[in-house]
């Protein structure tokens, strides 16, 4: 395992949390998506789940994004007779998206990310050294 | 290893080999700082490894080159996150700073030896 293999995992751990943001934009941009007929269902928040595994090509585990999968919570109800997709009571199924999750989650993969980002940097620093070597 | 030459040289590049090794370790850990089940990693120290390279000098073929994969898990890590993840950033990234200065040491006496050589052959 070299250095450049190294970049690589950051790469990909990079990568990883790039697509954590963007499921986490997709749900707070839908937080108010609900069904149009009565009594359906709204958007369903997504979660993303990670997995360590090995790549035989880098000899390295790197981490990945395993699966999007959907969160199987309750969706929580509102009173709003004039909507569409109110039920025979009135109600409406609205996202089961809380939004303090969704910017912990956010500034979650921020973190992740930058922690990342200064590995990489850290990384390119010694193979640069490791270069002047020959000078 | 009968004068004291090859030595520093070969010292030098084991140095820089354990470092390289620790980096993509740490890498690693820090790649997987959210993955479920993930635990930190690190690889054993400096004069370990020196140790484990002198008694596998006789038969390269054992030399195991995939650190990452098999480096044991970090038993100082303490802080546990409810999916069972057990990288703690700070820490991680404090080691990171470590290889970073390590490595700066290593090259700069790497450095400082050649320039020895270039004193006595007359170049420069």
């Amino acid at each position: 395992m070299d250095l450049s293999t190294t970049l690589e995992l950051s790469a990909r751990g990079m990568s990883a949390q790039t697509t954590r943001l963007r499921v986490i934009a997709e749900n707070i941009a839908n937080s108010a998506t609900t069904g149009s007929s009565p009594g359906s269902n709204p958007y369903r928040r997504k979660t993303v789940v990670f997995s360590n595994t090995l790549d035989e090509s880098l000899g390295a585990t790197t981490v990945g994004v395993r699966q999007i999968a959907p969160d199987m919570s309750a969706f929580p109800q509102r009173y709003d007779p004039g909507s569409p997709a109110a039920d025979a009571n009135g109600y409406v199924k609205t996202p089961n998206v809380d939004s303090f999750v969704e910017v912990a989650d956010m500034k979650e993969a921020e973190r992740s990310y930058s922690a990342n980002m200064s590995v990489m940097e850290t990384t390119r620093g010694l193979l640069s050294r490791t270069i002047d070597l020959l000078k | 290893m009968n004068s004291i030459a090859p030595d520093v040289f070969s010292v030098a590049e084991k140095r820089l080999d354990w470092i390289g090794q620790r980096q993509s370790v740490l890498a690693q850990n820090i790649a997987n700082a959210n993955t479920p089940g993930y635990a930190a990693r690190d690889i054993k120290p400096f004069g370990d490894f020196l140790a484990d390279q002198a008694t596998q000098e006789t038969d390269n073929s054992f030399v195991d080159t995939s650190a990452g994969s098999t480096a044991p898990q970090d038993r100082a890590s303490t802080e546990i996150t409810l999916n069972g993840n057990t990288v703690e950033l700070d820490e991680q990234l404090e080691k990171v700073a470590a290889t970073d200065t390590a490595h700066q040491l290593a090259t700069d006496l790497y450095k400082k030896y050649v320039g020895m050589f270039r004193t006595v052959i007359g170049k420069n």
